[in-house]
């Protein structure tokens, strides 16, 4: 079982490859105000890397609820239980 | 950021003109979107028997406009087939996205094709979500034979020989030349299809470009097949873009000559053709070659303003079999200054 933290860092990574940035730093707030990339494509291309990288699906619904990392991140726990 | 609240997607009305093109004004291109410019032009792509081609998300209490999606259609039937022109949805706290926005388009049409071209490389993720087949149009070109060229960079002149192509091309200078020649109804299969009504619209009442629509002659009273050209000049020096064709495919393989024909009459350094569909047999029995990443010539696309590069174009469909799109469909020869 992956526990919250290393979730956290796997996530974290994400954000720094999509977003091209190796500095960028988030925590469970951090939302599509705090990043000025962020926006509807890059959310899709947020989401595709997760789903790879957990190997889980999201569906669209689910896709557009996910605002923040925290919420990214809850949902991935909710999933791999 | 904007408020919270509920999103309603709904297809616009004339009332939501205005709204709509503030909307462009400040989310695209920095304001500088030709139907921002132009209320005519915008009307003349998006407004059909009074209906305005476009949807938007707005909310609910504060009516904010978040996203709008703009289409055009290729035919009358009531499962119409649609191109895709403007999608964009700013950034918002109401879990609305593009995703939602384009299904429910996609929906709430209930057309039988549903497709763009000139999709933007980063956002053709959004089409692979949602389960469409992505694609680059493929791009020919036959060079004219010349020692200096002012629109195209030739490093390497390579101009296929050609045999003599069976048939030859007739103007079809009016409408009702064209009505007299060629029956669309014949293609009604085609994905897209493309009536009467769209081929008058686009090309021979376009409120930017002049269009040379002519037959393929095979020696019959009514063609088989049709082409558009449109000839672009810049730099006292002329091209020829192919932006259109509706037909048998292989029709285009028996036009050879008459390609070189227009190349030399009219002194064009080139004649182009973006297509997803045709065979790459056919393209080169009509005397063109594909032009891939590592053709160090550049054959551009964009002359409002000119821009010296080759551009690749993306295009999405929801049924790619037997799916044929060229430069002429959704907004790609669309004009960015009218005179």
């Amino acid at each position: 079982m992956v526990n919250r933290s290393e979730i956290m860092n796997k996530v974290a990574q994400i954000f720094r490859d999509i977003f091209d940035d190796e500095e960028l730093i988030i925590n469970d707030n951090t939302c599509a105000d705090d990043i000025d990339d962020w926006d509807s494509i890059e959310h899709i291309n947020l989401i595709l890397a997760v789903e790879k990288e957990f190997s889980i699906k999201f569906d669209m619904n689910e896709i557009a609820r996910l605002k923040s990392v925290g919420e990214i991140v809850r949902a991935i726990e909710s999933k791999l239980q | 950021m904007n408020q919270t609240e509920p999103i309603v997607i709904r297809r616009a009305d004339l009332d939501d003109f205005c709204r709509v093109q503030k909307f462009l004004a400040e989310y695209w291109d920095d304001g500088n979107h030709i139907f921002v410019r132009s209320s005519e032009y915008f009307k003349y792509f998006h407004v059909v028997d009074g209906r305005f081609n476009v949807y938007l998300g707005e909310g609910k209490i504060s009516k904010t406009i978040y996203g709008i999606c703009a289409y055009v259609i290729c035919n009358r039937l009531q499962e119409t087939d649609v191109q895709l022109n403007l999608l964009r949805v700013i950034k918002n706290n109401n879990s609305f996205d593009s995703l939602q926005l384009l299904d429910y388009v996609k929906k709430d049409l209930n057309c039988r094709i549903f497709s763009s071209c000139g999709v933007r490389p980063k956002a053709k993720v959004i089409y692979d979500f949602l389960g469409y087949y992505t694609g680059k149009l493929d791009h020919y070109y036959r060079l004219a034979d010349k020692d200096d060229y002012k629109i195209a960079v030739v490093k390497e002149k390579n101009i296929p020989k050609i045999k003599d192509g069976k048939y030859s091309l007739r103007l079809l200078p009016s409408f009702e030349d064209f009505k007299a020649h060629f029956d669309t109804r014949v293609y009604k299969h085609h994905k897209p299809y493309k009536d009467d009504w769209c081929i008058e619209h686009r090309y021979y009442k376009s409120m930017a470009h002049t269009y040379q629509v002519y037959g393929i002659d095979k020696g019959k009273d009514v063609y088989d097949s049709i082409i558009v050209l449109r000839e672009v000049c810049h730099n006292n020096a002329k091209i020829c873009k192919i932006v259109d064709f509706i037909g048998l495919d292989e029709d285009i393989g028996e036009l050879s000559s008459e390609f070189q024909r227009l190349i030399d009459e009219n002194d064009y350094e080139y004649i182009d053709f973006y297509c997803t569909g045709i065979s790459h047999s056919i393209m080169e029995k009509a005397g063109f070659i594909l032009r891939t990443s590592d053709d160090e010539n550049i054959i551009p696309q964009l002359f409002e303003p000119f821009v010296q590069a080759n551009k690749d174009i993306y295009f999405f469909t929801n049924d790619i079999n037997g799916f044929h799109m060229y430069r002429g469909d959704s907004d790609q020869d669309r004009a960015n200054i009218i005179e």
